[in-house]
């Protein structure tokens, strides 16, 4: 069974769901979690846990891979239980699921945190210092109160976009050295997806400008990537 | 320097502000109730790194920071944000420079108590329960659950049990009773931690580094802080002492407040760990000396950091003296 984490006004996500064989994926969202989603996790027995996922009662261990397209879930997705609760239900689903996400061993695209259920979790601050501190070239950067800042535009040309799924770079005529940055990052990040846009700088060197960790399965080729990934 | 970041009107925050003045610690507050004015600017290219935040006339380069002590708190119970959309521009600004000052905290190379990062452990009971399992203590049969059946299923085989929240939100530890069997069906709304009850005595380690500060809890409640409670410094047996270090660097943190039971066959169990203990409640109850011991921590700190990193920005801060922002102490 894969599962696809997702919010339900994310409409990708079933379509991700459906280019599974039948049967074969589950969508579960905060909004149809009630209906889709029933678990009794055993602490210290984690794979002998009893889950009913879309109506099919299955144990931890037969989950083979998660794909993830949101990091957190919203209170506002919980419109069954009463406004004021909302938050509260929230915290506890989120905190029911980092733990479980962090069990299971299985292909996560991507792996969770403490701090979130796909990806780094990570502020630009933290990410762009890390990226520098693992040798791949980071375009200068500004920012006020979580706002960017003009720093002048030291690069030509527009930015190059390039997703990196499981080790296979998503998009075709990408520069080599820009692969082997994603997958430089992809590897020290532990992330087997990840997204950037790319700066080229005068010297002909690519710059990393924006990075994004939670998988985006609103793009076609992602989605068959990504089921390229999980079935491999 | 060490810098607090908090509330004054916060207990742990104000006992430690109150420890590291009576030192003479090279101090500085910033005063939480100012995010929705101050100012957080950073910079980052390939050779250098700088960060200031700014409030009111006052500047602080980050970089002079060699200790942080941060006690987080919800902008959002500030008068500032009474009639104010939850998000709207103020929200959205005091969020912003609330979320690029911890991630600046978190990714230097200062010793700040604690980084977000590792006290987001807290927020999920179960992630924690297993790094507290394999630090070596013993942990209650614990089972979560978002389904009723499941959960009556439980509760059959172990009658004996408290529930409580699964994530960092604070709930009251309450057995479950006959009353509460009524409402089971209520979990299927809402994942719910059920615990077999552990009897014997709570204990409470402070642990500060490799320093540990134990006390004997005795309260005539399950949860002793809402009972009638006493609570008497003691020593943890050395191996316990240990094993309370090790958890506490495991989840990387420097300071942390651990709750232990002690049964009658010597057996020691965790229930949970503090990243950001609220020590003044303690310290007020025994009158064990925690927040002098954690300035004491915070000023060795500060002397080794200052010891191997390079110094070129340290003094380039400006002070107002009588700012009540960013005070200097």
């Amino acid at each position: 069974m894969f599962l696809v984490l997702s919010n339900v006004a994310n409409e990708s996500a079933q379509q991700l769901v459906e280019m599974f064989p039948p049967g074969a994926a589950s969508l579960v969202t905060a909004s149809n979690l009630n209906v889709s989603f029933k678990a009794g996790i055993c602490f210290g027995d984690f794979s002998a846990s009893k889950l009913t996922i879309g109506g099919v009662r299955i144990s931890a261990g037969e989950i083979s891979g998660v794909i993830s397209s949101i990091a957190y879930f919203l209170p506002q997705e919980f419109y069954y239980i009463e406004p004021a609760d909302r938050e509260y239900v929230c915290a506890e689903v989120s905190a029911f699921f980092v733990y479980f996400l962090s069990q299971l061993r299985c292909k996560k695209l991507n792996p969770s945190t403490t701090k979130t259920l796909t990806g780094l979790g990570l502020h630009r601050v933290e990410w762009m210092k890390a990226v520098r501190d693992v040798g791949v070239p980071v375009q200068s950067a500004r920012l006020r109160n979580g706002q960017p800042v003009d720093v002048g535009t030291r690069h030509r040309g527009p930015l190059m976009r390039a997703t990196c799924i499981g080790g296979t770079i998503v998009e075709e005529g990408i520069p080599d050295r820009v692969g082997e940055h994603l997958h430089v990052l992809s590897r020290a990040f532990s992330m087997p997806y990840l997204c950037a846009d790319f700066a080229t700088a005068r010297d002909g060197e690519y710059l990393l400008a924006d990075l994004w960790s939670v998988p985006d399965v609103t793009v076609p080729a992602n989605r068959e990537a990504m089921v390229r990934f999980m079935q491999a | 320097m060490i810098l607090l970041v908090g509330r004054i009107d916060d207990d742990p925050m104000a006992m430690v502000r109150a420890a590291l003045a009576q030192a003479r610690a090279d101090l500085l507050f910033f005063d939480h109730r100012n995010v929705f004015t101050s100012e957080i600017e950073w910079s980052l290219s390939a050779s250098d790194e700088e960060c200031t935040v700014t409030v009111g006339d006052t500047v602080l380069d980050m970089s002079a920071v060699d200790v942080a002590y941060v006690r987080g708190s919800n902008f959002f119970d500030y008068d500032e944000m009474r009639g104010e959309p939850v998000d709207g521009p103020l929200a959205v600004r005091a969020a912003h420079f609330e979320a690029q000052l911890y991630a600046w905290l978190d990714s230097s190379d200062a010793v700040i108590i604690n980084r977000s990062g590792p006290s987001a452990a807290n927020n999920s009971k179960p992630y924690q329960l297993e790094l507290i399992q394999r630090a070596g203590f013993l942990v209650p049969e614990t089972f979560i659950s978002n389904d009723a059946d499941a959960v009556r299923e439980f509760l059959a085989e172990n009658p004996d049990t408290v529930y409580k929240s699964i994530s960092g939100v604070r709930s009251i530890v309450r057995k479950l009773e006959d009353r509460q069997r009524g409402f089971i069906d209520d979990v299927n709304w809402c994942p719910t931690c059920f615990q077999r009850v552990v009897g014997g005595t709570n204990y409470r380690a402070h642990v500060l580094d490799d320093r540990v500060l134990a006390l004997r809890i005795e309260s005539d409640q399950l949860d002793y802080r809402y009972g009638r409670t006493t609570m008497v410094a003691t020593e943890l047996p050395p191996d316990v002492a240990d094993r309370c270090r090790r958890l506490t660097a495991m989840l990387g943190l420097w300071f942390s407040g651990i709750d232990l039971m002690r049964t009658q066959r010597d057996d020691w169990y965790c229930f949970e760990v503090n990243p950001s203990p609220g020590y003044s409640y303690f310290e007020m109850v025994s009158g064990q000396p925690i927040s002098a011991a954690l300035a004491q921590f915070m000023m060795e700190a500060e002397a080794r950091v200052r010891a191997v990193r390079p110094r070129t920005k340290a003094e380039r801060y400006n002070m107002s003296p009588s700012g009540d922002a960013l005070t200097e102490t």
